[in-house]
């Protein structure tokens, strides 16, 4: 209904124009739009007869590498891998997917400790797209179902996740075609988000990124089904690799002194940067002692409440078989559990280059 | 404010916008179909293929520099009971990781450097038995409170007799310990000494899984690189022995190495370095798997299965860790990693 206003407005723009001012910086840093909220309902993707083909990927001697991508389905849980797809709600009215306008201040993240802390920049407007949030307290589900350790902060309910799965093909050879076979349960993704604002300072678009991924299992099998050595369950069981209880929070950026920036050289090539947070954008040559002042202060802050990245697999198994839905696999490789906790970033660059 | 009234501002700024971007349509030119066709995206992926051994390698090789200064709390692979192994051990167990390191007075970070790095998948027949993340090239300072190593790691140790002598404990009744510490202190005292050192257990065996120390192994000896054909056959004739080289201890508890330097570190500038490792790399694989050799491909890197480390030799027989006797015995402090008031653990 609220798009509707946007039909009126554009019809009589030609007739006030001349009462068009341009806005100051600080007026346009007051606006603050409500937003748009969504929830996704009856969402069922089933591409299983659909194909794509990547190329332009090459090999050592410049040859195509075709990527064939397929059998993609998402899907409600207990879908078995893509054999029976039934429609799933993503988020829901009171917790939807939002794209908004907001201010700086107004956004908030969520911490380790359960605290929520605004890590963007203050009196600025900022453009975020976001995932269904994060809840501390009452509401909170678990982020995987029958796993604590993944922490109960997810708003999305048991019914509001998805199954999904895709496979990829890679012509590696004339004769050799390498495949993964991806499939995915219980995969919620509260909580992540993209925030975009222009950093006066540095003159370029600058951003914080989250993605949280929970799953409760992964299965990646190395063949197509019903190809050769891959025909029985015992034979595609042992071409799979198991992850159980497996989440990553990958954070990128803390808005306030280490923005993520996005550039693009002359000759082509990307640039991705997080700038060290303690020192100053306009003139980052300039020493800061963080010993005192406001270099340990910023260091403080920064340590405090930028976001951090964590990877956990509660357990990862080459081979064997799950004895039931969601739980490890016996037999094959065992690995058991792994992590990457508590990751920061004090300063990354990364430059593209011609292979 | 009122959410018709925003909505009706954003509206007025998109409008704004509009209008602004009239004036400077003029300078936009459309690219023809055929200028088009000659814009090509800039290829810093590739795949590539490799067989050896029984084994199918497929590539995905990233071209990039990275330059980069990090902490991580915990990492800890392949935390699972293992034949042999005490129990509630990992495969790679490092609290308080860094890369790079800061300095605190300055606020600058001297970043530990990438370029290239590549994820490889080892097949048997269709079967994925490996994974590895590999870095054509890696320079820079590698921090930890080291609980448990699985892999291959070099080590050069070096450092002047003088020194070294000053370690040697002999009984009084042992004459030919006496000799050679008078021997190494006194006539070979400004000699640069140098041994080879990789994972090994407390009886000097090698160790490569779920190593706590690093060492000489047995029948490992000392030289003088730049010593005589006499100097070398005089050293020849000791040999290390359950950790012990005329009596000297020869293995070292991998938690006293607070920092690695991974690559050649200028001898008069400990933040300085000359040159680059090459052939780092982590992996996991459910059976031994021969990684090739970045830095000599008709070389193997023989990989336990589980989690593995490899910090190899450069091709030159240079070992990626550089380490003095004395920091040996001593322990390598750890570079602070952490801006602000803690060097580690932020």
């Amino acid at each position: 209904m609220r798009g509707l206003w946007f039909v009126p407005v554009v019809l009589f723009t030609h007739l006030a124009q001349a009462e068009l001012v341009a806005l100051e910086d600080s007026e346009l840093s007051a606006v603050q739009g409500a937003g748009i909220g969504f929830a996704l309902e009856g969402i069922l993707f089933d591409a299983s007869q659909a194909t794509i083909t990547i190329n332009d990927i090459t090999n050592g001697s410049g040859q195509n590498v075709p990527i064939a991508v397929k059998e993609f389905y998402l899907g409600a849980t207990g879908s078995n891998k893509g054999a029976t797809l039934n429609p799933v709600n993503i988020g829901r009215l009171s917790q939807p997917f939002t794209v908004s306008l907001a201010k700086g201040e107004d956004l908030r993240s969520l911490r380790a400790d359960g605290a929520f802390v605004q890590t963007t920049p203050s009196n600025l407007s900022v453009l975020e797209f976001a995932f269904p949030a994060m809840i501390n307290g009452a509401g909170g589900q678990a982020c995987i179902s029958g796993f604590a350790g993944a922490g109960s902060n997810c708003s999305s309910r048991a019914s509001e996740r998805v199954d999904m799965g895709v496979r990829f093909d890679f012509q590696v050879a004339p004769n050799r075609i390498d495949v993964l076979n991806l499939d995915v349960t219980e995969l919620v993704m509260d909580g992540s988000y993209l925030r975009l604002w222009g950093d006066s300072s540095r003159a370029q678009l600058v951003g914080e990124a989250r993605m949280n991924i929970f799953a409760k299992t992964m299965d990646l099998m190395s063949c197509a089904a019903g190809s050769a050595n891959c025909v029985s369950a015992a034979e595609q069981a042992a071409r799979t690799i198991y992850l159980t209880n497996a989440y990553a929070n990958v954070s990128l950026g803390y808005g306030k002194t280490q923005p993520l920036l996005f550039d693009v050289t002359s000759n082509g090539q990307f640039v991705l940067e997080l700038p060290n947070p303690v020192l100053n954008p306009a003139n980052p040559s300039a020493n800061v002692d963080t010993r005192s002042g406001i270099g340990k202060a910023r260091a403080d802050d920064f340590y405090a409440n930028a976001p951090r990245t964590n990877v956990f697999i509660g357990n990862l198994n080459f081979g064997g078989t799950r004895p039931g839905a969601g739980q490890a696999p016996s037999g094959g490789y065992n690995f058991g559990q792994s992590e990457i906790r508590g990751l920061s970033i004090n300063y990354l660059k990364v430059t593209s280059r011609d292979l | 404010m009122r959410p018709t009234l925003a909505v009706a501002k954003s509206a007025l700024a998109l409008i704004c916008a509009g209008l602004i971007s009239a004036t400077a349509q003029a300078g936009m030119v459309e690219l023809a179909d055929d200028e088009l066709s000659e814009v090509t995206g800039q290829a810093f992926i590739n795949l590539t293929t490799d067989s050896a051994n029984g084994i199918d390698f497929t590539r995905i090789n990233f071209g990039m520099d990275i330059a980069t200064q990090l902490n991580i709390k915990k990492l800890q692979l392949g935390l699972y009971p293992k034949a042999g192994e005490a129990a509630n051990t990992a495969d790679i167990d490092i609290n308080n990781f860094a890369l790079g390191s800061v300095n605190d007075a300055t606020g600058q970070v001297n970043p530990f450097l990438i370029k290239n790095p590549f994820l490889e998948l080892a097949y048997s027949g269709n079967k994925v038995v490996g994974i590895r993340l590999g870095f054509s090239e890696a320079q820079g300072y590698l921090s930890g409170d080291i609980n448990r190593v699985t892999g291959n790691i070099a080590v050069d140790l070096y450092g002047k007799g003088s020194y070294l002598a000053t370690q040697m404990s002999c009984a009084w009744y042992d004459i030919i310990c006496a000799g050679a510490k008078g021997l190494v202190g006194g006539a070979y005292g400004n000699s640069n000494f140098s041994a080879q050192a990789q994972l090994v257990n407390g009886g000097g065996d090698p160790d490569p899984s779920r190593a706590t120390m690093i060492g000489m192994v047995d029948g490992q000896k000392l030289s003088i690189p730049s010593g005589s054909g006499f100097d070398n056959f005089l050293l020849s004739l000791f040999s290390s022995s359950n950790c012990e080289l005329l009596s000297t201890t020869t293995c070292f508890p991998l938690a006293n190495y607070g920092s690695f330097p991974i690559g050649q570190l200028d001898a008069n500038n400990n933040q300085q370095f000359v040159s680059a490792a090459k052939g780092v790399f982590l992996s996991i694989q459910s059976q031994n798997v021969q990684w090739r050799d970045q830095q000599d491909a008709g070389k193997f890197i023989s990989a336990l299965a589980g989690a593995f480390m490899n910090i190899p030799r450069n091709a030159d027989g240079s070992a990626a860790i550089n380490t003095s006797f004395q920091e040996a015995f001593n322990g390598i402090p750890r570079q602070d990693t952490c801006l602000g008031g803690a060097d580690r653990g932020c």
